[in-house]
């Protein structure tokens, strides 16, 4: 069947996938560590929306004839999908691995204090509904320079986003909140990135 | 002759805004060369789409290979479509071509591909994005990966238009070694604007005009139903009725005639020859057009 | 072989004269196998189905067999058939000649005369 692995290793060139799934978190890991929580805050969901360009870049947008190619396989539709799923798989992990690890790190090494768990959860879920909100957004256009527009919107509602949400006392709320919108968001990435695959068949779908 | 079908399409209709495709019958023969000409327009791309299945939304029936199957995934990996402009994501490099294709199909050969790149002179450098090919490459890229490909019948969408006359020569010489290859079980369909180049590996042609199939044949016997005939111009109005379509200048006329309408032009001071496929598709359409010609 | 696209001769035509003149002169070998059609268009650049027209002819006047899978190969000449080609070719010229004797003037004692001294000449 469709290795989803191997389909995300055919859309992501091999550079990409070495800077984004392995140099990125574990610098902003370190860096985090060293400064503050923010800075990956701001820098993480801005990277994912660039460098989405090159991933799925344009996917969606009007009178895209890059998805011809995938509509002449059975396996098209598949493939993107498995791709577009490991993806937001791989952010989530990367932001896990950035915040999660910046917290255990922070106990370990440096403060021996960190941030509380509703905290914690907040920066995570906002980071990632950012950055696949911001992706998906972007996946609209193929310009390049869309996604460097997104990628400042993203990283300023980032830092706005977590300094007016920190102040709600409800964290829990807030957390369950952002949760929802994320998974919200995420069934969006997958359902658009995969439509022109699976509807471009017909008149009505382009 | 004998010749099997390797497509077989019945009633197929399609309507646009403006325009409908209707092709009542029509059977792409196996094992040999078909070119479908026809203005722009005139219904070309979106046939190959319906036979390319990437649009679905017809009415009708359309059949592959032997076991006259519909479109399912047995006949997808079987077949090869290339199509105009270019069908991969932008800012994919011909290494991500490579990667997909042997995702998406089995049988995708990879050192093929690699030598098919070699052998067309395709730009293949990990920043030679697909959208800053020349339209040139785009399409021997698309051929590149489609050929690299084990499949038993290819459908080209203009394939030699971004084309050099040079590599046009090379693209008749793929077409050429694909169905050689195949030993009569391998198939072409290819859609031009410019036959005369593709003359020389076409044994089959349509020629397709409003979204209908106007003339259709092998060309041994296009070449015999019409002949191709010059006269002088005292001859010109009595010839008109007779010839299917007629060009006069100062120095005489010449036309198309059906061959079997030649005792028409009996004790006129003509001259006969073989028309080439050119000739043929210029008289059809014209004959057929909508576009006006100086009489 | 030489092929004239314009002339008023088809092309299948031109190759089957072409191959027949060959088999008739014995250039192509009883048992010996014509080019493939799909190689014989591809060197000459034309449609495989023009090709396969002038062999169809080639097999329906008796000089080559078709073999599946295998291609066409050369029949055996008739030894009779043969020897009637070359005599009518004999007597063709031999007309001819008979014909430029009267345009010159020539009477038939003269031109036999100089058919003697030509056949002496030859051995």
């Amino acid at each position: 069947m469709v290795n989803p692995f191997k389909s995300y290793q055919a859309f992501a060139p091999f550079w990409y996938r070495l800077l984004i799934c392995f140099l990125v978190p574990i610098s902003l890991l370190v860096i985090g560590v060293k400064t503050f929580l923010v800075i990956p805050l701001i820098l993480l969901p801005a990277i994912d929306v660039m460098a989405d360009y090159w991933f799925l870049g344009g996917i969606q947008s009007k009178n895209y004839s890059g998805s011809t190619f995938l509509m002449t396989s059975a396996r098209g539709r598949r493939v993107t999908q498995s791709a577009v799923i490991v993806d937001l798989i791989r952010r989530l992990l990367s932001i896990l691995t950035v915040f999660a690890g910046w917290s255990v790190l922070r106990l370990l090494w440096v403060e021996k204090e960190t941030v509380p768990a509703e905290e914690l959860m907040l920066v995570i879920l906002l980071c990632y509904f950012a950055s696949t909100a911001g992706t998906v957004c972007s996946r609209f256009f193929g310009n390049i320079w869309v996604n460097v527009l997104a990628a400042q919107v993203v990283s300023n509602g980032c830092i706005f986003g977590y300094m007016l949400l920190s102040r709600i006392p409800a964290a829990l709320a807030v957390d369950i909140g952002l949760g929802l919108l994320s998974l919200l968001v995420s069934v969006w990435a997958v359902k658009l990135a995969t439509k022109r695959v699976k509807e471009g068949y017909y008149d009505t779908g382009i | 002759m004998e010749t099997k079908s390797v497509v077989k399409i019945s009633d197929v209709s399609k309507k646009f805004r403006g325009f409908e495709l209707s092709v009542p019958k029509l059977e792409i023969p196996k094992g040999y060369a078909t070119a479908l000409v026809g203005e722009n327009g005139a219904g070309k791309t979106t046939l190959l789409n319906l036979m390319a299945g990437i649009r679905l939304d017809y009415k009708g029936e359309i059949r592959y290979f032997d076991r006259e199957s519909k479109l399912d995934e047995t006949v997808q990996e079987r077949l090869g479509y290339v199509g105009p402009g270019c069908y991969f994501l932008p800012h994919w490099t011909a290494k991500q071509v490579e990667e997909l294709s042997g995702m998406l199909f089995d049988h995708f050969h990879r050192e093929r591909f690699r030598e098919l790149c070699e052998e067309m002179n395709i730009p293949t450098g990990l920043s030679k994005e697909v959208k800053n090919l020349s339209d040139g490459n785009k399409v021997k890229l698309m051929l590149a990966a489609v050929l690299a490909r084990d499949t038993e019948l290819l459908l080209m969408d203009e394939p030699a238009s971004p084309l050099d006359p040079l590599m046009r020569d090379k693209l008749c010489e793929l077409i050429r070694d694909y169905l050689e290859q195949g030993n009569g079980e391998k198939s072409v369909l290819f859609s031009t604007h410019n036959v005369a180049d593709m003359e020389n590996v076409t044994d089959y042609l349509l020629i397709m005009e409003h979204g209908e199939i106007v003339e259709q044949g092998f060309v041994e016997d296009l070449k015999e139903k019409y002949i191709m005939v010059k006269g002088e111009s005292a001859d010109a109005e009595r010839a008109k009725d007779v010839l299917f379509s007629m060009s006069r200048s100062s120095f005489g006329f010449e036309g198309l005639c059906l061959a079997e309408h030649l005792d028409r032009l009996a004790g006129m001071d003509i001259a006969l020859e073989t028309p080439t496929l050119s000739q043929i598709c210029v008289a059809v359409l014209k004959a057929n057009t909508k576009l006006t010609f100086a009489k | 072989m030489k092929l004239l696209q314009n002339s008023g001769v088809p092309i299948y035509q031109q190759i089957a004269d072409q191959l027949r003149a060959q088999i008739l002169e014995g250039k192509l070998k009883e048992g010996e196998y014509l080019p493939s059609i799909r190689g014989l268009a591809k060197d000459l650049k034309i449609s495989v189905i023009t090709t396969m027209k002038a062999y169809e002819q080639l097999e329906a006047e008796g000089l080559v067999t078709a073999a599946p899978g295998k291609g066409f190969y050369v029949n055996a000449q008739d030894t009779e058939m043969l020897k009637e080609q070359h005599l009518r070719k004999v007597e063709e010229a031999l007309l001819e000649a008979i014909h430029a004797a009267e345009v010159a003037g020539m009477s038939a004692e003269q031109l036999q005369e100089t058919l003697a001294v030509l056949l002496g000449m030859d051995k």
